[in-house]
């Protein structure tokens, strides 16, 4: 890990009530890389990502984003600074358009008129043109979940956080997805660091993997290194969850 | 000075009561189908009118015709909700709201159809007289609306605690699909928590007759300030209720003996105003 | 451009009848008097879309702005003689002021839905009580504005066809504005707030400033078009302007006509308020409350019925028609 980082995370602890739900979490994302983020439900990953984006604000610790501090900054401000977001649960705009929706993301840096343009060249680069005058209620799964990516790149990330992009999708469609995500990752030069508990799929993806269970960093490493670490089978098959799909 | 100040102030937690029996049906209507009624003052309206009208036609007291009134309502609750909810409530909330809306354009120019403009009073009750207790009076529409509300709603914590269909009717909020998993029949649980709620209107409203007239707007009044107390209470606390009942009728009792009888709604609503600002989860409310 | 003029059309074909409303009707008061009423509820549904139907919040405040512009240009006209023009003026300032002071918090603490709605609605109930027990510009007493020769600059006319072409250019400046605002970074963003506010802050948005905004434009519109509502109706009291039915009334409408477009509330208000006024002009006189009572229910079963709104319905309606007289023409032919 020795290219400069994109976000850093400094011992970052969150509490809800009694339960710790990020217990001194330390970890750096490195410019231009994707990186992942694996471990059980529950282990804090969204919580993670929610304190990122500063939709929740950490009972200790700082977030450094290019070596500025945005601790506790509203999510907007976050997002023009540059790290952009889709959530675990699909958040689409159902009354808009998809067109609409991704303009809606293009808006905060640009006028109207150049938002539409840069909507429409987003559309085209992940092959979503012909759905643009289709409402997002009437979107399936897959359609929806690369709309909430268009959405996030209209906002021109220098950072890209996926929550758990693959759940629900067909080992197929994991597959476009996976080829999809590199190619913004190597044509758009964005960073992205993103959340999965299918093991299988991060594995391939990430260059850098950090393991959060209950709380706590359990393990890092490249993903071959991984593979064979006790603590993150123990995690996961101990806890009976499947490795890969 | 000090002596009307206590005037107020029993004046107050006796009116409270009232108030918090008028908020019972509204929490319940809120806490299992989640609807924000805000024509729950027009239906209070209809409870007194149709009091009214059973004390006319029968030559019953009037604070009695709750037990004539009660049916009553619950069959327009469930007719209600059968007709004008029910096919709502899968859609947006905005919609179940919109229509408490349209109700309360509804629901008073029917009763002016019914029974006219003009103030409705009850003949004297045997509820008219007045107790005088040092310097202070209390008159025994007060003194029994206070008794009644405490005792209906320490009924209504048994009801919803101990018996099937009240347990039913608190299971379903908490967990819809669970519910209907163990045979709850929702349809039938939000039909009758939503007429139960409308019928529960039956106590104020004989009892508010006894000392005030009812006309087909009064129940504008009561549509906000039935929500005052349900939010301060919390949403989800039946018991909080009587607290909350109590403190805005204190206001404005204390208002109306201190400062101006027509400045009440000017307290009441800026205490509304900061608990929705501030404290949006009441000072019972779970969660 | 084929489609720009074939867009244009209808709308000029609508300002023109607009225009023409006082002629097709003979000059007849008592339909010119209806015809301004419609538009009145038509320019306050239509400045409600702004934060109602784009940004999706339920704002019952409608008449607090509206009685804050009526009286504060109903007082300056009568206790100063400042022109309405100037009052009217000032009192949209002042309900942008008021709107500032209820808003900021609320959208700062997150007030949300149904709650805001019933804080929106309690304001009108505080103003309400200020301004009655406030007897030096209010009272539970009616205080008539004078009426002496026609004159525009103290907007006082002996017949309501001025009334109606004002109220007219009301309703068309605050459709453009709708217009700017829809096809605006303020709309689209509106637009995605409604739907979802964690959503459109993670799209860099500034979900409570946005909302403050077309907070603002709407309570500017509103409160404004109160100065010329105080002219209308020649009087001010508390109980009139302050009117919580009204409030009600405007969101409703919005709701009926079909949230998140420009001529939703606005057909909404011309279908509905025109059937009111001919159902009050027809069953008024005759059994109390029942015009209100089938207005009611009319508004009952749209929601009940049509859940895209009367827009929609229109639509569909429209298209239906178009279709089958396509058919009926190609068999003929």
């Amino acid at each position: 890990m020795t290219s400069r980082s994109c976000l850093e995370v400094v011992n970052v602890t969150k509490r809800f009530g009694g339960l710790v739900a990020l217990d001194n979490v330390s970890l750096k994302v490195p410019e231009g890389k994707i990186i992942g983020l694996i471990g059980p439900n529950g282990a804090g990953k969204t919580t993670l990502f929610n304190i990122i984006t500063g939709y929740i604000k950490p009972d200790k610790g700082k977030v450094l984003f290019k070596g500025i501090d945005i601790t506790g900054k509203p999510p907007y401000e976050i997002c023009k600074l540059g790290i952009a977001r889709t959530f675990q649960i699909p958040k689409p705009f159902l009354d808009l358009t998809v067109e609409d929706s991704v303009i809606a993301g293009a808006i905060n840096r640009h006028g109207v008129g150049e938002a539409k343009k840069k909507a429409m060249e987003i559309l085209e680069y992940l092959e979503l043109k012909d759905l643009k005058d289709k409402y997002c209620s009437e979107l399936n799964i897959v359609q929806s979940k690369k709309v909430e990516l268009a959405r996030a790149l209209a906002t021109e990330p220098k950072l890209l956080l996926l929550d758990e992009i693959a759940a629900g999708l067909n080992p197929a469609e994991i597959q476009e997805l996976m080829e999809l995500i590199k190619r913004i990752n190597y044509e758009k030069k964005i960073t992205i660091f993103v959340i999965e508990h299918i093991m299988r799929m991060i594995l391939k993806l990430s260059e850098y993997v950090y393991v959060l269970h209950y709380g706590k960093l359990i393990a890092e490493g490249k993903p071959e290194e991984l593979v064979h670490n006790e603590k993150v089978i123990e995690a996961y098959l101990g806890r009976k969850v499947v490795i890969s799909r | 000075m000090l002596i009307s100040i206590v005037q107020a102030l029993v004046n107050g937690v006796l009116i409270g009561c009232i108030y918090a029996l008028i908020a019972i049906g509204l929490q319940m209507i809120y806490g299992v189908l989640g609807i924000i009624n805000l024509a729950h003052g027009d239906f209070l309206m209809l409870a007194m009118l149709i009091a009214y009208s059973f004390a006319y036609m029968t030559g019953m007291d009037v604070t009695l015709t709750f037990l004539l009134t009660f049916p009553l309502l619950f069959i327009i609750g469930a007719g209600v909700y059968l007709s004008v909810i029910n096919p709502l409530i899968k859609r947006k909330p905005l919609f179940q709201f919109a229509m408490t809306l349209g109700l309360s354009f509804f629901l008073p120019s029917i009763a002016q159809v019914v029974w006219g403009t003009e103030p409705k009073a009850s003949p004297s009750t045997i509820l008219s007289g007045v107790i005088h207790m040092g310097g202070i009076s209390i008159t025994y529409s007060y003194l029994t609306a206070g008794l009644v509300g405490v005792l209906a709603i320490i009924a209504l914590y048994i009801f919803m605690n101990r018996t099937y269909l009240g347990l039913a009717i608190r299971a379903v909020p908490d967990n819809k699909d669970a519910a209907a998993l163990m045979g709850v029949n929702i349809k039938m649980i939000y039909c009758i928590s939503f007429a139960l709620g409308i019928a529960l209107l039956a106590l104020p409203g004989s009892l508010l007759m006894a000392f005030q007239n009812a006309y087909p707007t009064i129940g504008t009044r009561y549509n906000l300030l039935a929500w005052c107390v349900v939010v301060l209470a919390g949403l989800g606390s039946f018991s909080g209720l009587l607290v909350s009942g109590l403190i805005v009728g204190i206001i404005e009792s204390l208002i109306a003996s201190l400062w101006d009888p027509r400045a009440t709604p000017l307290g009441i609503y800026l205490v509304f105003l900061l608990i929705l600002w501030l404290k949006p989860k009441g000072l019972f409310g779970r969660g | 451009m084929k489609s720009y003029i074939k867009r244009m059309l209808p709308i000029m074909i609508g300002i023109v009848l607009s225009f023409l409303v006082p002629v097709m009707v003979g000059f007849d008061e008592f339909y010119i008097l209806l015809a301004t009423t419609i538009l009145v509820y038509s320019v306050v549904a239509s400045a409600w879309n702004i934060i109602g139907g784009f940004g999706g919040q339920l704002d019952l405040g409608a008449a607090a702005y509206l009685g804050l512009g009526a009286f504060i240009t109903g007082n300056l006209l009568l206790k100063f003689g400042i022109t309405p023009w100037i009052g009217m003026f000032i009192g949209g300032i002042t309900a942008t002021a008021v709107a500032i002071v209820i808003g900021y918090p609320t959208f700062r603490l997150g007030v949300k839905g149904v709650w805001y709605a019933l804080s929106t609605i309690s304001v009108v109930y505080i103003l309400q009580t200020l301004f009655l027990m406030w007897e030096e510009v209010g009272g539970p007493v009616e205080k008539w504005l004078p009426r002496g020769e026609a004159s525009l600059y103290y907007l006082s006319f002996r017949t309501y066809i001025p009334y109606y072409y004002i109220a007219l250019v009301f309703l068309i400046i605050t459709l453009i504005i709708n217009r700017l605002v829809e096809h605006s970074r303020l709309g689209y963003s509106l637009k995605a707030l409604a739907y979802d506010e964690d959503a459109a802050m993670s799209l860099g948005i500034n979900v409570q400033r946005t909302k403050l905004k077309a907070l603002m434009i709407y309570s500017f519109i509103v409160g404004t078009f109160g100065g010329f509502y105080v002219c209308f109706t020649g009087f001010m009291h508390p109980v009139v302007d302050f009117s919580i039915p009204f409030s009600i009334e405007i969101v409703v409408l919005g709701i009926v006509g079909g949230l998140g477009t420009i001529y939703g509330p606005l057909l909404a208000s011309l279908i509905l308020v025109s059937l009111k006024e001919y159902l009050r002009g027809t069953f008024g006189a005759i059994i109390m409350g029942i015009y209100p009572a089938i207005y009611a229910i009319a508004l009952i079963l749209i929601i009940l019925f049509a859940p895209q709104g009367l827009a929609s319905v229109l639509k569909e309606a429209f298209y239906f028609i178009i279709t089958k007289l396509r058919i009926r023409t190609m068999r003929g032919g």
